[in-house]
This record gives structure tokens, sequence and C-alpha cells, in this order.
């Protein structure tokens, strides 16, 4: 076997983990509750009681909504995956993965600096929703796009970047830009999530019980 | 005998071989698989797999594992540390080989 050959068997096994779209549903699932939180702020807008409440829920809608998904995602796996294909653990590099978390702090750093110069330049701006969608397109792009080698992260990615870039000159509210950006992504990402899912369970019926090891 | 062939006789024959080469490269890839998941992405059978499991946890280059996760039962396979040396010193052998031989 050759390198290449190897560096490409490398790469199919850490592509096995997108393989059935479950970790998209459970981020597309998170992405559209960010979006109705942000849609309801617009609606109830600055001040209002209900409105104090979900500026504090969201974090904890954030540290609830990262466990849930990984909660969501394992579960969802042990059920329809392992029994299905197998099981596998991921190994974490730690030093790649302080790597990978610098370069996306310094582009998303760049981004921003860059973003805030633009807006002096360009009247009327949604700075926000430039930013966001330059962000999560960077991140689908370069994290989950690169590494896995897979077409529809590239796609959702450019989606991100140009939903950002086209909701920045809506004219609407802060608010509601970002419950649009959040909820058109987070149904983009359920959509291409629930696609691979379906081809998947087709592809890979449930194997005898005695045929599992 | 020139240092090429030299090098190549000097070669891990246990890992050399295509399916156990196979293997081992999965193995190192992950933290562990299961043998299901060994044996889609290698396409071996069952018995086929199992041997060539045996033979690398013979060596001590693989750590096999029964247990459960949730209801479901798995054979979990890792590779041990002596194994991904021997991986890492097989896939060096080799790239100096290549390097040499163009």
């Amino acid at each position: 076997m050759e390198s290449d050959e190897m560096k490409a068997v490398e790469q199919r096994v850490k592509r096995y983990w997108y393989t059935d779209g479950i970790a998209e549903l459970a981020s597309g699932g998170l992405f559209i509750l960010l979006g109705i939180y942000f849609g309801a702020q617009g609606f109830l807008g600055e001040g209002s009681m209900v409105s104090v409440i979900l500026q504090v829920s969201l974090i904890l809608l954030m540290i609830g909504g990262a466990f849930g998904v990984r909660w969501l995602v394992n579960t969802l796996k042990a059920r329809l995956t392992y029994p299905r294909t197998g099981y596998v653990e991921y190994r974490v590099n730690e030093k790649d993965a302080k790597v990978r978390r610098y370069v996306v702090a310094g582009v998303a750093m760049i981004i921003a600096i860059a973003s805030i110069v633009l807006i002096d330049y360009i009247r009327g701006l949604d700075s926000m929703a430039l930013i966001t969608g330059l962000l999560v397109g960077v991140i689908f792009i370069a994290l989950r796009g690169k590494s896995s080698g897979l077409k529809r992260f590239y796609l959702l990615g450019g989606l991100a970047i140009v939903l950002g870039v086209a909701l920045s000159f809506s004219g609407l509210s802060q608010a509601y830009n970002l419950g649009l950006f959040y909820g058109l992504l987070g149904i983009a990402i359920l959509i291409s999530g629930g696609l691979v899912l379906r081809r998947y369970l087709s592809e890979n019926p449930l194997p005898a019980e005695n045929d599992h090891e | 005998m020139s240092d090429d062939l030299r090098s190549l006789t000097e070669l891990d024959r246990l890992i050399h071989e295509q399916a156990r080469l196979l293997i081992v490269t999965i193995l190192s890839t992950v933290e562990s698989a299961d043998f299901l998941f060994l044996q889609r992405e290698t396409d071996l059978t069952k018995g086929n797999l199992s041997a060539h499991l045996s033979k690398l946890e013979e060596a001590g280059y693989v750590n096999i594992e029964k247990t459960f996760k949730g209801k479901l039962p798995l054979t979990v396979c890792k590779l041990t540390e002596t194994g991904q040396q021997a991986f890492d010193g097989y896939r060096q052998q080799m790239q100096n080989f290549i390097a040499k031989t163009g």
C-alpha cells in the first residue's frame, strides 16, 4: 500500500463521523433554535422583561446546546450507526486541536477587524450578520470541509458566507438578520443531514443480530 | 545485497501484509474501532479478519476487548503503543525506500 493510499484510508476513517448526517441534523437543530431566539429578540424589542430573560437564557442555550448536541449525536449513533456500520472512537489530538483553535481564532480576528473597517465605508451595513456569516462560513470550510474532504461542507460554508453578506445589506434589524441567518442556515444543514441520513439508512440495512461480533 | 534490497528485507513482515497493513492503518487513525467497522473497511470475511487480528494481537500490536455500547455487544480493537511504534517505523522505512528508489 502506497503512502497516498494510506492517507486516503486515514481520511476515509475520519470522514466516517459524517457518514450518517446525524451530527449535521443535531447542529442544524441547534442553529434553528438560535434563529428562533434571535427572531424572538427582534420581535420583542430591547428592554422588555421577556427580552432580558431571553438574553440570559442565550448563555444557557449555548452551554446546554453543546452538551445536548453531543448527547443526541452519541445516542442516535449508538442506535442507528454502530449496529449498521460499526463503532469508532476518535482520538483527540490536543496539539492539533490547539493549533486549529488558534488558526480559527486568528482568522476570526482578521475577519472581525476587516468587517469593522469596512463598515466605515459602507453605510447601513449590519456588521454582526456579516461577521457571523464569514465566521461560520470559514469554520465550515476550514474545520469540517478540509478535515473531511466532503463537498457538502464547502457548500454549507459558502451558503453561510452568502447569507451573511446578503443579510448585512437587508436593512432589517440586527436581531432579525441573525434570526434569519441562523434559521435559514439551520434549515439548510438539517436538509443536508436529512438527505445524508436517508441515503445512509437505505444503503446500510440493519444486519441480522448474530452478524455482530 | 544492495542497501535498497536490504531495507526491504528489514521491513516488518507482520505489518507489510496487505490486509494487516490496512487494519493497522485504520487503527492508527482512531482511538479504537469495532470488528464490524474493520470488516466493512477492509472488505475481509469474518474468518480472515479474525485471523489477522489474532496475529496482530499475538505480536502485541493490537489489543482486543469484548465490551458493550449500551445494549450492543462490541469487539473493540485498539492499536497498542508497540503497534503504533511498529507502524510508524514501517511507514518511515517505506518512505525512505520510495525516496531512494524514486
